[in-house]
């Protein structure tokens, strides 16, 4: 049966609308933004020392890994905070659109339990609505789980997609990595169970390996996701451990006990689900912003089999569960192309009619006029980004791209910040002349302590002179 | 002899628990507190229900739910000192490694498959064979899970232990909440699905709650389950488990094999019941990774038995040793096993802690604010001293831990706290802001080492 675009395009269409209502300005936008421009410029890989972006990593050669992302986030922003705000509603609309639609793909006759087994991933990929590239990078997941499936079932046109997919998103985002992995693994299992189709199985894994090599940064591409997995910086709240106590937590381990019960209970065996979802929940375990990909795999197999699962439960403890509706006959071409339309309509107008300002509530907005030009600044970590696009003249100490500062600059960061021994002959060592830090950070109680003056203050920031 | 043929294979792994177990020194923080707490007991003939031991919530009541714990603790340290401590745990380690073991071979997985899981199992648990009340749970978790699957095997005399234990762990660790919860998933199942003895389960789990209640310092399922869902974060063995760590990636490779066992073969209602929960708590938080662990390892074992079977079919079996040779090696490994307490350490491993400051602090005065996890130590080593905060946690929840952490992550009001508590002498680690901040502002060094600083006001 044919997979009918209806259903996936209005719920793509209504959750892209409902972000246009959500707030922008993440604290990364800024230098992503930034970037992009630079990008645009015909500056790929600007190094720091000609970039200025920051004072503490002239020696950083710079970066390629999301250089087209970047310059996507670049060109919305050229339309302003709006512009952004509508890349992100169609991004959102893409992402969520492609979930249903893997899950309606299982089964195209029961729209409505497909939609259900979509829920809780579409539900835990609110938390990365985000205007980042790491949203990009969550539709080429989610596009990528389509084909695999598809190309699993038979379908070559599908596996012949899987290496340029791949190719775009190893230039959008570095979490290209994991879908070259899953495409490698599901190629082999492929080869293994139809030997018939071992030549397109051979395309897909070897293309995909090719694929992540066609960057401006080469093998080095895999650099900045290897070190992601290994060594997630724990200190970013993103990257912390999941908490099932927490919202997303809980949302993720929905999804896992949903797992759990469909493998134990429905009556078809799925074997090879393990050769995605095993890789996936375990990259998931990893870090918080992690979680919605093993939601997103989940998808498919929890809409394919969760009914059986359901109505094996039921039975069990004798509950009749209420049949789902099903479609006799889905919608034709004609309806899709209208769903289409009418979904780029609601989506302009809400995207013309949403947000059109960031919200800098969490900056420090009112110590601008008072930053001195030139090096010296030490600025708090969350502000790096909004600092680079909104005081070009006085570059950051630390920003959200967190790799050109792993050489002792974090270090000296944290000892600062946090008031631990040798502070303040990292101040003098590294020249450090304003700080512009949290009302509630050490460094701050510290230099009030001291009497240091303080040049600009409110209830978010707090604008000290090192004396 | 036929017993001990038997069950070889559970003595053997229960002997080489002990000989691990043994060999490692104290060094909990919570252990001296524990201690303490258990010799009052004793010495005072009733339980300890206001606090004695800290300077900011003396007199007050509390209840960690431990009395009996700490009491068998005490008599323990009375009789062999730090040596009889850890032979002491390491005979409990004994325990839960062998009811682990018939666990493992309950899906009759071979001894190979059952051996391998059992020892990873193992690993991730050894975090937790701690000289504290909970080791009494993570002993009693595989026995309780090892009687109520002898039970439900027909086993009915098994179901007759478990509420006397369920009583004896009442009173002997708060974790007693997890066997009831386990007696529950028991008699759901059994009752869902009808089975015969579905009626004893009931009632064992009737009795268990009940019995529960005969506590004179009842912690509670209510309390329990708070502390489950609201974990203290700032205690690392309350932080959600890193899988990049070493328990925490055993850990991860138990869910991925249990959930890939489970594509491959399924489950039923107990599995659910058991597995899903308790990888929730294990989730949460790092201390309880092991429960879905040890639940888990029966199923994994036997899964991975059939998947073998599946992928390579034996030729011949392997032929079972002579029930005579069996009884003598699993003896022989007790013996062993036994003798290797020999090298039960004699004295704990205290270099985390301000030994060098020990000195100092008795000579000293007026109230004294020092690292959250040295509270124990100093209750005592430095019993003249009053703490400010320790291990016992809710006594000084929320408001003198949140006091104690604005001052020692120093904070805007980090003035206000040490006046507020007249605090004289600070007791850190070096690179603790305060530390630094006391340092700077004149207060005057007593002692000082790589891992600690002594300071006082000048």
């Amino acid at each position: 049966m044919r997979t009918p675009l209806i259903v996936p395009v209005a719920i793509g269409a209504f959750f892209g609308a409902i972000s246009t209502r959500l707030p922008v300005g993440d604290s990364d936008v800024y230098w992503h933004v930034v970037l992009g421009k630079q990008v645009l410029q015909g500056h790929v890989a600007l190094p720091e020392a000609l970039s200025g972006l920051s004072w503490t990593a002239l020696g950083y050669g710079g970066s390629s890994d999301q250089w087209l992302g970047q310059a996507l986030l670049a060109l919305a922003y050229d339309g302003g905070w709006r512009g952004l705000v509508a890349l992100r509603a169609v991004a959102v609309a893409l992402l969520v659109g492609l979930i249903v639609y893997a899950a309606i793909r299982e089964r195209p006759g029961r729209p409505l339990g497909a939609v259900l087994a979509a829920f809780p991933a579409i539900a835990l990929s609110r938390f990365v609505w985000t205007e980042r590239p790491e949203l990009f990078g969550f539709i080429c997941f989610a596009l990528l789980i389509v084909l695999l499936r598809a190309g699993r079932a038979g379908s070559a046109g599908a596996l012949f997609w899987v290496p340029p997919l791949i190719v775009v998103w190893a230039n959008l985002h570095g979490s290209f990595a994991l879908g070259a992995i899953l495409a490698i693994g599901v190629a082999a299992e492929g080869a293994l169970a139809q030997p018939a189709r071992m030549r397109m199985y051979l395309w897909t894994a070897a293309g995909a390996v090719i694929a992540t090599l066609l960057t401006p940064a080469a093998i080095g591409a895999w650099t900045a996701p290897g070190f992601h997995l290994l060594h997630p910086p724990r200190s970013i709240q993103e990257w912390s451990v999941p908490d099932v106590t927490s919202l997303p937590g809980i949302l993720f381990f929905v999804v896992i006990l949903a797992t759990f019960a469909t493998a134990f209970f429905a009556r078809t065996r799925a074997p090879r689900e393990a050769v995605v979802l095993l890789p996936v929940l375990f990259v998931s375990l990893i870090a918080t912003r992690q979680t919605p990909l093993f939601a997103i795999a989940a998808v498919p197999y929890l809409a394919a089999y969760g009914g059986e699962a359901a109505t094996e439960l039921a039975a069990m403890v004798r509950v009749r569960l209420p049949r789902m509706s099903s479609v006799a006959r889905p919608p034709g071409r004609a309806a899709d192309v209208m769903a289409l339309a009418a979904a780029s309509i609601v989506l302009a107008i809400a995207a013309a009619t949403g947000t059109a300002a960031p919200d800098v509530s969490g900056y420090p907005v009112a110590a601008l006029p008072a930053l001195r030009p030139g090096p010296g600044l030490l600025n708090h970590y969350d502000w790096g980004g909004y600092l680079i696009a909104n005081a070009p003249k006085t570059p950051v100490f630390v920003d959200g791209r967190l790799i050109p500062y792993l050489e002792g600059v974090l270090a000296d960061y944290t000892t600062v910040i946090g008031v631990h021994p040798g502070w303040r002959e990292v101040i003098a060592r590294r020249g450090i002349k304003q700080l512009l830090v949290k009302p509630t950070d050490p460094v701050a109680v510290r230099a009030r302590d001291l009497g240091w003056p303080i040049r600009a203050s409110s209830d978010t920031f707090v604008l000290i002179d090192v004396p | 002899v036929s017993w001990l043929a038997r069950n070889a294979f559970p003595i053997g792994l229960a002997a080489a628990g002990f000989t691990l177990a043994v060999g490692l020194p104290t060094g909990d923080p919570d252990t001296y507190w524990h201690l303490v707490s258990g010799r009052w007991m004793l010495d005072h003939r009733e339980i300890l229900r206001t606090d004695i031991f800290s300077s900011t919530v003396a007199g007050q009541p509390y209840s960690v739910g431990e009395w009996l714990g700490e009491v068998v603790l005490a008599l323990v340290f009375g009789m062999g000192q730090w040596t009889g401590l850890a032979i002491f745990r390491a005979f409990l380690v004994a325990i839960a490694a062998f009811s682990l073991a018939r666990l493992a071979r309950r899906g009759g997985a071979p001894l190979v498959a059952a051996l391998l899981v059992v020892t990873w199992a193992l690993v991730v648990s050894k975090t937790r064979w701690t000289d504290r009340p909970a080791i009494f749970t993570f002993v009693l978790f595989p026995v309780v899970l090892d009687l109520l699957y002898a039970a439900r095997a027909g086993s009915r005399r098994a179901l007759l232990a478990i509420p006397p234990l369920v009583l004896l762990w009442a009173n002997l660790h708060g974790g007693y909440a997890i066997g009831i919860a386990l007696v529950l998933a028991f008699t759901v199942e059994a009752l869902v699905r009808r089975r015969p003895g579905a009626g004893a389960f009931a009632l064992t789990l009737l009795a268990s709650i009940a019995l529960s209640f005969i506590d004179p310092e009842t912690f509670g399922v209510g309390n329990a389950a708070a502390h489950a869902l609201a974990p203290p974060r700032f205690i690392s063995e309350e932080a959600p488990p890193d899988i990049l760590e070493p328990s925490g990636l055993v850990f991860a490779a138990f869910v991925l094999a249990a959930l890939g066992i489970a594509f491959l073969q399924g489950g039923g209602l107990l599995e659910l019941l058991l597995l899903v929960p308790l990888l929730w708590l294990g989730l949460s938080a790092q201390r309880h990774l092991l429960f879905f662990v040890f639940a888990a390892t029966p199923f994994i074992a036997a899964g991975a038995a059939r998947l073998y079977v599946r992928i390579r079919r034996p030729t011949r079996s392997l032929r079972p040793m002579p029930a005579p040779a069996a009884a003598a090696l699993a003896l022989l490994l007790c013996a062993g096993a036994l003798a290797s307490a020999v090298g039960a350490p004699a004295v704990p491993d205290e270099h985390a802690y301000p030994t060098g400051a020990v000195d100092a602090l008795r000579t000293g005065s007026g109230t004294l604010l020092h690292e959250y996890d040295w509270g124990g130590f100093l209750i005592f080593r430095v019993p003249e001293r009053k703490v400010f905060v320790d291990g016992r946690l809710f006594p000084f929840y929320p408001a003198v831990l949140s006091d104690y952490r604005d001052a020692v992550e120093l904070r805007p009001n980090w003035k206000d706290v040490l006046a507020r508590y007249d605090v004289r002498e600070v007791l850190l680690m070096p690179d603790k802001a305060l530390a630094v901040a006391l340092r700077e502002d004149g207060w005057k060094v007593r002692a000082e080492g790589a891992t600690f600083v002594l300071l006082a006001r000048p």
